[in-house]
């Protein structure tokens, strides 16, 4: 497998990543992306953190480093503080330093005949980059996952279909999903419309005027665009929900306001690296995939109601202890068979999806029995019709302690030690909680 | 108190509880996704309104349309209350 850079010039796509300001073609990303990597040669065979900044700046970055790094740690500015400090790290800047390397380059770049002298130019001594991606893992410290280019874009398609999209970026390129739509643009040649506003009012009129017809979000992020009112200007053909449980009803809403748009909900695991699409509009996925398999995997569900998944590729060595001897690695999300569908439940592990945002029940009641007269805690998550799901907490408290005061402590120390969508929305307080016989906090019920 | 009043003192609640800062006056033309609540807050909101009058209407009704403004906002919130009483 060659390096994204070797891969895209072969294919000879032409994708385009535009802001508000800019817009940049291959030729002027690989360029920029040939003078970083001169500028680093010496990173070669060495580990990098890639830290996120904007889609054209990441993905100058990924065209530069990959092939020539042992390792590429795909980060925000918050994940970076999780490697090690010997590791180099990188913030790429399109607009500031590279622009004076890039007008100097800048006949080069103009040059129709850029791309054909840039391929043969390409360094031939390309290595196979480890693409790291970070996932929420038990403790709520970030657990790393490698990756490599082959397997991120096994299942990404091209087509003249596809090249004709003009994706919006829903979710930054560091995040798993993030780094599917970045890819899937690179390879089929796509646009990507890259936005930098909070306001998804703003925002979205913006998708408007840029004519964006493909757009990837979390469920609870659809609902968001469905609550503006602005959604039916921009022009879909092509809606992808990933991230969370895709409910029926808002699956029913998207199709009837974009009737003739391919809508696919995606199940994918950012641990295993694989993902399958689902297109025939109807929340869950056919059943009949457990015999055939989808996407190069094969699927089953065990004893414990788990959906199992083997993918075609190898899987990384950390999840060992959740592979069992035929090679299907546990999911741990927890499914449920009707008919012929099979439907998410949610994660067997208590992590709760708040609007695509993982919490680790563990992490919250840590910081809630750290509080003085609070005896034992349990978080765990309350069905929400908005994000998915909220986070609600039990507490128990000692003996002659007073719940006003302990509430409003429990509240502050959450609000100080913890991210918002990770607060207990609620905190009821109750007598005792129920153990399992290992004496573990019981999660297989949400309530006590 | 009426179901306006319910839903603004809810909303005033949640954005207290949220570190939110709700615009004031809210006004029937007022924007939900500029009136101060994040998608966070309209989330409790919601969780809130469900204790308060018993329904979630976003997930027991089939919305037609998806509120954008304040007086839509409450409008589903009557139609799915009246719809409880038969």
């Amino acid at each position: 497998m060659s390096s994204l850079a070797s891969l895209l010039l072969t294919k000879a796509v032409t994708p385009v990543i535009v802001n508000t300001s800019q817009s940049f073609s291959l030729g002027q990303l690989l360029a920029l992306a040939k003078l970083w990597r001169a500028e680093y040669q010496y990173l070669e065979n060495k580990p990098l953190a890639l830290i996120y900044t904007d889609s054209a700046s990441f993905c100058v970055g990924l065209l530069a480093f990959d092939g020539l790094c042992s390792d590429l740690y795909l980060c925000s500015t918050e994940l970076v503080e999780s490697i090690e400090n010997s590791c180099s790290r990188l913030s790429i800047d399109i607009n500031s330093r590279p622009k004076q390397l890039f007008s100097q380059n800048k006949s080069a770049v103009e040059d129709p005949c850029t791309l054909g002298k840039l391929k043969a130019q390409s360094d031939t001594r390309e290595l196979v980059t480890r693409w790291w991606l970070a996932s929420s893992g038990t403790s709520g410290q970030p657990k790393w996952f490698a990756h490599t280019l082959a397997s991120l874009t096994l299942n990404t398609k091209f087509s003249n279909t596809l090249s004709e999209l003009k994706w919006a970026n829903c979710y930054q390129a560091y995040r798993y999903a993030g780094l599917q739509v970045l890819l899937q643009v690179l390879i089929s040649g796509a646009t990507l419309v890259d936005d930098v506003t909070n306001d998804l009012i703003a925002r979205l009129q913006q998708y408007a005027n840029a004519k964006v017809n493909a757009i990837s979000a979390t469920p609870s992020m659809w609902r968001q665009m469905l609550m503006t009112n602005q959604l039916q200007h921009v022009p879909l053909k092509r809606i992808t929900l990933g991230g969370e449980i895709a409910d029926q009803p808002l699956l029913d809403k998207l199709s009837e306001l974009y009737s003739q748009a391919s809508i696919r909900h995606i199940y994918a695991s950012t641990e295993a690296g694989v993902g399958f699409v689902v297109a025939d509009k109807i929340a869950g996925f056919p059943v009949s995939w457990l015999q055939q398999g989808v996407a190069n995997a094969h699927l089953k569900i065990d004893q414990n109601q788990h959906l199992r998944i083997k993918p075609a590729h190898e899987l990384d060595a950390q999840l060992e202890a959740l592979i069992d001897d035929n090679g299907y690695l546990d999911t741990q999300d927890i499914v449920r068979s009707d008919g012929d569908r099979i439907f998410f439940l949610g994660r067997a592990s208590g992590v709760i999806n708040v609007g695509g945002n993982k919490v680790t029940p563990e992490k919250v009641e840590t910081v809630i029995l750290s509080i003085k007269g609070v005896s034992q805690a349990k978080v765990y998550g309350q069905p929400n019709s908005v994000l998915g799901n909220l986070v609600v907490a039990d507490i128990v408290i000692e003996p002659n302690q007073d719940w006003g005061n302990i509430s409003r402590t429990v509240r502050a120390q959450c609000k100080l030690m913890l991210q918002r969508f990770e607060i207990p929305v609620k905190l009821r307080q109750i007598d005792s909680l129920a153990m399992s016989p290992t004496g573990k906090l019981s999660r297989s019920n949400s309530h006590g | 108190m009426n179901i306006e009043q319910t839903v603004i003192r809810a909303m005033r609640g949640v954005a207290e509880l949220s570190d939110c800062q709700l615009i004031e006056p809210i006004v029937p033309d007022t924007l939900l996704l500029q009136s101060g609540l994040d998608s966070l807050g309209y989330a409790m909101l919601v969780a809130q309104l469900e204790e308060e009058l018993g329904i979630d209407p976003f997930t027991e009704l089939a919305i037609k349309i998806y509120p954008a403004t304040f007086a839509e906002f409450v409008a589903i919130y009557a139609q799915g209350l009246e719809q409880t009483r038969y």
